[in-house]
This record gives C-alpha cells, structure tokens and sequence, in this order.
C-alpha cells in the first residue's frame, strides 16, 4: 500500500514537471493530450523499470508540500483562472527548511530530524507545535499553509509511505528548490517592476 | 452547512491527524541487551587457525560480515562483482561449518533487481550487507542501495530471514534522512536493546560525516535516531557494550588532517553521547572493528599507518585497550607486521564475530578474497 502511494506521488510529481517542460498552459484546448501522453510515458519500461520507478528511485517519497504545489500547477493547466500557489506558503516552506535540513545533515550535535519519529522524546512536543501551526494559520487565512500542515500530520498518522517520520510527510528538498526559485522570481520582478515605474516617472 | 463543514474541515482533519499520529508505536528508554557470559575455560589451550573465504568466486568482492548460528556454524554475507559499485554487484553468502572446518560455495542472495521488485524503484548498486542476529533466532540483513550516483547517496534497507539465512524475505527500506533519504551507511556490528529493539550503528557521508544510532523494531519501523558525533569526519562506528548502560564507540576519521582513529562514550545506553576525541591510534581513513574479549578488555582491529605512507592500507593490526578505548598498546599484527613499504596488500573492513570464547576475525584481502582467523580467549590472553 506505501509504494502504491508513493508511485502514485511520483506520478503526480512527472505529470507536473513535464507540464512544466512542455508549457502545457499553452497548449489551450489541448490540454487532455498532454495527460494522457505524461500517463503513457509513466509506464513506459526501460530495462528492468518503468519510467516512474526511476522518479520515485530518484526523488525518494514526495512530500504533502511538493504534493499539493503540483497539484495546484496541474489544476491550474485545467482551470488557467485557478489561484497561484501563494507566496506565504513558499515561506513558510523555506523557514522550516532553514530549521531543519542544516542540523539534520550534521551541523550540530541535535538532531531535529529525529524528533519527527514516534519513539523520540520530543515527538509530541513536533506534533504539538505543527498542530498547533496549522489551526494558527487557518484562523489567521493562510489556508494553504493549514492544508498542507492538515495533510501531512494526517498522512503520517495513517503512515501512507515506508516513512515513520513526520519531516518526511511535511516537506522534501524539491519543495523547498519550487518555493526558492518562486520567492527568488517573485523577488526579481519586484525590482523590475520597481525600476519600471521609476523610469516612467523620470520620462 | 456546506460553508460550515468547508470551514471546518481542515481543523477537523487536522485533529484526526493529530490523534492518529500521536498513538503511533514508539518505544520507551530501554537498556542495552548483553549476550549472555559463557563459561571459559581456564585451561584452554590457544587456538589460531586461518581460512579463505570467496577464494575466486568474483573478481572483485569487499565488505564481509558475519554471524554466528545456534549450532556453531558462521553465516557470512559480503559483496562481490565485476567491482566496486558495479551494476553487476550482488551480495553473497557463504556457511562456515564448524564440524567440518570448510566454507561452503558462496551463492548469490541479493541483487539490484531483486531490490528494485522489493522496493519497486529504480536501484542502480547494492553494497555494504551487515548480518545480525537477533535473540530471538530472527536473522537481519541491513544492506545499502544507491539509486542515484556515488555512496554518498546511499540508503539503508534491511531483510530478514526465518531459516538461519537460507532464504531471505522482501527488503523493507528504513527512511532516515529529511534529504531524498539519502547517505545512510553501514558497516560495524548492530547492537540490541533489551526491549528487543535494533540499534543499527549508522553514517552519514553527504555535506557532514557523522555517526549515528538508529533504532527500528524487527519489523523494520524506525522508533528513533541517537546522534552519536555530528561535523564533517566520524564515521564507521564500532561500538563496544560493557554494561547495560555504557558503550563506546571507535570511528574511522575521514578527515585529511587528523589521521587518528576517534572515540566516544555514553553513560546512558546510547541516548547521548560525549564530545569525540582523538586517541592515539593511527587511522588513514580506513575501517576500524572494536570488540570487549570476555574479561571486559577492548580490542581493536585497524590499518595502523597515516597518509604519510604510499600503500595506508598493506597492514592490520589488532591493539588491546585496559580503559574502555582511551588507550591501546597494539599487540599483533595479521599482515605485514614488519609495516614494509614493499608488501602492496591492501588489508580493510575488518568484521569480528564472537561466538562463545571463539573469536572469528575476517578481512578484506586484496579484494581477492577473504580472511578468517579463528582465535580463541586463550590466544588473546597470551598477546597481553
């Protein structure tokens, strides 16, 4: 059942990067084509694997985080008036990185990733605090934030995938590489936009 | 009322995550398990004798390991092929029968595709078995797979057999990283709790290189990860127990400047540990196997050389300590004990199983085969 879910991550993962790739968003009407082209390059086999065997070989098990920003990126080739991913959720994305990945690959003697498995001591203390987070943020409109706190505290409870870590069900490295390269962009235009409007008032 | 369940159904789901998650199985504080004293004999007579295993079975094969069965016998396992990190690498095995002083022909157990169907995903390498054996009489194989480029990128999985390593069931992979799951390693002796839990003596190799504990039940679920050393050069722990609540642990130093073999203790049956230091034994980044003999003695088999020297590996050394590894006065060596700079062996990953007063010492040879010594607590006593 875990690998199911896990090959089913990895699909949705594909089907979103390769939308990505090939400016789905363009296509218009096309769209249907693009799903079932991506559907039949997943089980396509190459050797002794199929295409999405190599993904989830590759990117481990994504998490409810990479999970829901591709989910909205697919929605969005559906439905192009569908809302962005908002620039809070990139955010707080990058906060939890920043607390969690520099520690756990070594930089101090704690080890926060370990505190995302059941037997530690400091797992309620996790659980409590993200809980926590994530009633925080539905009551103060960071909807987003809560889905994906709601989804991944409940994905862990119900163990979907080989992991016994909380981290591993909230966030992943390719979430964090979306929300880098969208804050990094959104950063970018603002000072164009800035530089825009100043060079029309100088005009 | 679809406006109210909307609102609240993020809450709602957040609660039932909550409640799920917090009665996960964990486990609680528990204390080392010790393998039960055997009855030395006083007068025994020492014991030395040598044995190849894998003698041309592979053209390159490393990494052996191994564990002592209910009857006497040893079960090995190691990693053999074309060469390091070839796709062609499968682990093998091989029996040692203690009647008949012979190991069995080395047969094939696991191989990347065999992984990949277990795993369903793509695996590019297998390498690195370690056998345990449980109390329990449950065998484990803890084994890394690379799906990605070096072994840096490694990850951790772990199969168990019922039938003293004949057959072996599906592999289970262990989830210890936030990063992709990657660069978890193996190499020493596991250790046991006495809750029946696992201590897998782990590594870490990509951005920081440190050891750590990680703890998982029989059926591979991972209850927690104790942070032995963190930085950028401990690795390969070797942890010796000396009671139900002390152990130490000796680490290859994979650092370029350091060169000596690094230790560390803990009061607290592996929950915490202390600051590591350096001792005095020479280490050139290569595998060390530390051990307490059944008078509570440390012993330890190591490459005794620095990078000064072309060849750090063309000798191996079996040291002794008195004060649980802080000193080590080296007492024999196995191969080229004169330290020659013309001997051009290359002697690693050594692995020791204890069974009873036996001590069965194994080796990388050349990546040729491998050697067995079989000793006893007698020949030990005599070095001293």
């Amino acid at each position: 059942m875990t690998s199911l879910f896990s090959l089913l991550a990895s699909a949705l993962f594909f089907m979103a990067l390769c939308f990505g790739l090939l400016q789905v968003k363009r296509w218009g009407r096309m769209w249907p084509l693009a799903y079932v082209l991506v559907a039949v390059l997943l089980v396509l086999p190459i050797g002794h694997w199929l295409v999405v065997e190599f993904v989830r070989g590759y990117f481990s098990d994504l998490s409810i985080a990479t999970l829901f920003m591709c989910s909205l990126y697919l929605w969005q080739v559906v439905r192009p008036t569908a809302g962005k991913v908002p620039l809070s959720l990139h955010w707080f994305i990058l906060a939890v990185a920043l607390l969690l990945y520099p520690m756990s690959m070594g930089l101090t003697q704690f080890d926060p990733f370990a505190m995302g498995y059941a037997g530690n001591h400091l797992y309620n203390l996790l659980l409590l605090m993200l809980t926590g987070a994530g009633l925080l943020a539905w009551l103060t409109g960071l909807r987003h934030i809560a889905v994906v706190i709601a989804l991944a505290v409940l994905a862990n409870g119900f163990q979907v995938y080989e992991s016994q870590n909380l981290w591993v069900y909230l966030i992943d490295p390719i979430a964090v590489i979306m929300s880098l390269v969208s804050v990094l962009l959104k950063g970018i235009s603002l000072v164009f936009s800035r530089y825009k409007t100043s060079d029309m008032k100088n005009a | 009322m679809t406006k109210y369940l909307i609102k609240f159904s993020v809450p709602f789901l957040l609660i039932i995550g909550l409640m799920f998650s917090y009665y996960l199985p964990g486990a609680s504080d528990s204390k080392f398990y010790l393998n039960p004293e055997s009855n030395i004999l006083l007068d025994q007579t020492p014991v030395f004798e040598r044995f190849d295993v894998g003698v041309d079975s592979a053209k390159s094969m490393h990494s052996i390991t191994t564990v002592a069965l209910d009857n006497g016998d040893l079960l090995s396992a190691w990693y053999a092929g074309t060469r390091e990190g070839h796709t062609d690498v499968e682990i093998y095995s091989s029996v040692f029968h203690a009647e008949k002083k012979e190991w069995s022909k080395p047969k094939s157990i696991l191989n990347r595709y065999q992984v990949s169907d277990d795993l369903n995903r793509y695996i590019k390498k297998v390498g690195n078995p370690v056998l345990y054996r449980h109390p329990s009489g449950v065998t484990a194989l803890f084994y890394v797979s690379v799906s990605m480029a070096g072994w840096a990128t490694s990850q951790l999985n772990m199969s168990l057999s019922y039938d003293n390593g004949q057959s072996w069931h599906a592999s289970k992979r262990l989830v210890l990283t936030p990063f992709l799951n990657i660069s978890t390693l193996i190499k020493n002796d596991v250790i046991t709790y006495q809750d029946g839990t696992i201590g897998i003596t782990a590594y870490h190799e990509l951005l920081g290189e440190f050891s750590h504990i990680v703890r998982v039940d029989l059926a591979g679920n991972v209850i927690d990860s104790y942070r032995i050393t963190h930085g950028d050069h401990t690795i390969q722990p070797s942890v010796m127990l000396y009671d139900d609540k002390t152990a130490v642990t000796m680490m290859r130093d994979s650092s370029h400047d350091i060169e000596k073999v690094q230790r560390a203790i803990s009061l607290d049956a592996g929950l915490t540990w202390s600051d590591y230091h350096a001792t005095k034994v020479d280490n050139p980044n290569s595998a060390v196997f530390a051990f307490v003999d059944e008078k509570q003695r440390s012993w330890m088999l190591f490459n005794d050389a620095t990078r000064n020297t072309e060849l750090t590996r063309n000798n191996l050394g079996l040291a002794v300590s008195f004060d649980q590894g802080q000193t080590w006065q080296t007492k024999y060596y196995f191969e080229n004990p004169e330290k020659l700079e013309s001997d051009e062996g290359r002697y690693a990953y050594p692995w020791v199983t204890k069974s009873g007063d036996d001590v069965h010492i194994f080796y990388t040879w050349n990546r040729e085969l491998f050697k067995h010594v079989h000793v006893n607590q007698a020949w030990l006593e005599a070095l001293l």
